[in-house]
């Protein structure tokens, strides 16, 4: 049986690792380093990285508070709302973004208040962010959801009932014993953002996000154009996604 | 001193009380009763996670059950492990003294100080990983007392130990509450609650059903659960018949409730010794059980049925005999009658013991 399984194991992990593969063994050095040094491709990685970064920080620390929730309390509805936070995974991201232009756009109140406020979601960083989050919040907020559930909740009371206030307990017994999970969605989230291609083109194409530039770059000259950039940004994904992970370990 | 007054508390199908409550001040007080009778939801509720929905409950003169949690002064071990998984031994028992304005400098000396109460000073530098059960309830007993709640109520505190931890924990108990404080301690065991109480109060289905001291709970049981825990298998409410002069040696009725109505007994006046609502115990190593009866003066015979049979305290099982009522009997005869056989049940006088409830 073990044969059997590493066998078909195997298959789905070449699977996995062969696009990459080839990806990489059909590019040339020169043509890398060329790319490199594009200044639109470096605004566009650059300009994915710090809106994800944003969207993960601006709406994770809205969506722990709600993990929480969701952990500890019982409410008329409860279900419904776990539902609807499971909602982006299952639609196309294309329509997402339909449906965020629709409460972004200028016409909309949100979009009139904003406009006012000087913040225009279309075409800008601010709406890139609100793409990204909305579809990658639901990994932050399932992972934290789960962590937080598997403290016992013995814990915090025990945290009370030794004098800390409700606050208290949270940001020194249940954040800590979840932090892993926290940390693990908060990565997850960030990751998923930063190569969300589908709500982002329909909500901003600019300011261009590496995705997008990927994508425009093969529908306006072709494979070889698009295939060095979209290594480059593998690459920037992977060197983050080592960091963060090798700082979650840290944390443990 | 802890007293609670008319404390009401409905939760799904389930209702706590009313209930009144007290403990004196330094009393170690153990609430004694079986699974689902409502003692955590009691704890909860005292501690401060559970919101009564009637009722009042003072602690020392003081009105604590509109205060929160964390000003209340009971120390609440919940039943289970309750140590923060992340800190130290040391980080454990000092996690309270922050929101107690007790200066930084103090805290080594205390938690020390507590530590060596405790037994546990050579583990204050470890993790708490690893600990084995008996000094985890020693390290969660050592910062519970480092913030010097004015009561502590322990839940199941011995719950998944062996004998001989149990024991160690309880001296540890005793030992701990020497020193003055009043101590609320929950369990279904009424050995742990005979070893270590001074007083105890039965509880079932949400309610109170018996207090006193645990020798007055051991000789005069008021409920089926009490008498069960006593050892007391024959245990009857019954109503005694009036009329006859008390002390006499006049046989007087007494009836007992059956599944088809009361059935009737007869005792000496003098040995009942009181009329109306009583209660009854039965000794079982004196009821024989014979084909034809036992042709002997006073006492008491009843024809019956075998049922079943039920292991018995102290190497002899008893036969439960459906006489109108279940009886136990573990006398003389008892080992030749397998379930369906039609027996006599006879019992001396002085197998009978009997008590009125107390006011």
């Amino acid at each position: 049986m073990t044969l059997l399984f590493t066998g078909l194991g195997g298959l789905a992990l070449l699977f996995l690792v062969a696009p990459l593969a080839g990806l990489l063994l059909q590019s040339s050095l020169p043509e890398l380093v060329e790319t490199i040094r594009d200044k639109e491709v470096c605004g566009s990685i650059f300009l994915s990285l710090w809106t994800a970064m944003g969207a993960t920080f601006l709406f994770g620390t809205c969506a722990v508070p709600l993990a929480w929730l969701l952990a500890r309390k019982d409410f008329p509805g409860k279900k419904t709302i776990s539902a609807i936070i499971d909602l982006p995974l299952m639609i196309p991201h294309s329509a997402a973004g339909i449906a965020l232009l629709t409460i972004l756009s200028r016409h909309s109140l949100l979009g009139q208040a904003a406009g006012h406020a000087g913040i225009s979601f279309i075409g800008s960083p601010a709406g890139i962010m609100a793409a990204m989050a909305f579809v990658s919040l639901p990994f932050l907020i399932n992972s934290a959801r789960t962590g937080f559930e598997a403290v016992d909740e013995r814990l915090e009371k025990t945290a009370m009932n030794l004098g800390a206030s409700s606050m208290r307990a949270f940001f020194t017994i249940t954040l800590p014993l979840a932090w892993r999970a926290v940390i693990a969605g908060t990565v997850l989230m960030f990751g998923r953002g930063m190569s969300e291609f589908g709500a982002v083109i329909i909500v901003a194409y600019h300011p261009i996000t590496a995705p997008v530039l990927i994508y425009e770059r093969f529908g306006a000259f072709g494979l070889r154009y698009a295939r060095p950039a979209a290594i480059v940004f593998i690459g920037i994904c992977l060197v983050v996604f080592v960091i963060l992970r090798v700082l979650a370990e840290k944390n443990r | 001193m802890l007293r609670i007054e008319r404390l009401i508390k409905k939760e799904g199908s389930f209702c706590l009380g009313p209930l009144d409550l007290s403990a004196r001040a330094g009393e170690y007080f153990v609430l004694l009763g079986p699974s689902g009778a409502g003692k955590t939801l009691l704890l909860e509720i005292l501690a401060g996670f559970k919101r009564p929905d009637g009722g009042r409950i003072f602690l020392d003169g003081r009105r604590i059950d509109t205060l929160p949690i964390q000003k209340r002064r009971i120390g609440y071990l919940c039943q289970g492990d309750t140590l923060f998984p992340h800190l130290t031994v040391r980080e454990n028992i000092s996690y309270g003294l922050r929101f107690h304005r007790v200066p930084r400098g103090t805290w080594d000396e205390k938690v020390e100080e507590m530590a060596g109460e405790t037994g546990i000073m050579h583990l204050l530098n470890r993790k708490t990983r690893g600990l084995s059960g008996g000094e985890r309830q020693r390290v969660a007993l050592a910062r519970m007392l480092v913030i010097d709640p004015a009561c502590l109520i322990l839940d199941e505190p011995l719950t998944g130990m062996d004998e001989i931890l149990k024991q160690d924990i309880l001296g540890l108990l005793l030992h701990l509450h020497s020193r003055g404080r009043t101590f609320i301690h929950v369990t279904h065991d009424p050995r742990e609650a005979t070893a270590v109480a001074s007083k105890i109060a039965i509880m079932e289905d949400g309610r109170i059903t018996q207090e006193g001291p645990p020798r007055q709970l051991l000789l005069r049981p008021e409920t089926e659960f009490a008498a069960r825990f006593a050892g007391m298998r024959n245990f009857f409410p019954v109503r005694v018949a009036s009329g006859r002069k008390r002390g006499s040696r006049e046989r007087v009725t007494v009836l007992v409730r059956g599944k088809d109505g009361a059935r009737p007994l007869s005792a000496p006046a003098y040995y009942v010794d009181g009329a109306g609502a009583m209660f009854m115990v039965l000794d079982e190593t004196r009821v024989v059980v014979s084909e034809t009866g036992v042709a002997r003066p006073g006492g008491n015979t009843l024809e019956g049925v075998v049922k079943g049979i039920s292991p018995a305290y102290f190497g002899k099982a008893a036969l439960i005999v459906d006489a109108g009522f279940e009886i136990h009997a573990s006398g003389r005869g008892t080992d030749r009658f397998p379930p369906g056989s039609r027996v006599f049940l006879w019992w001396p006088d002085e197998a009978m013991k009997f008590h009125k409830k107390t006011a």
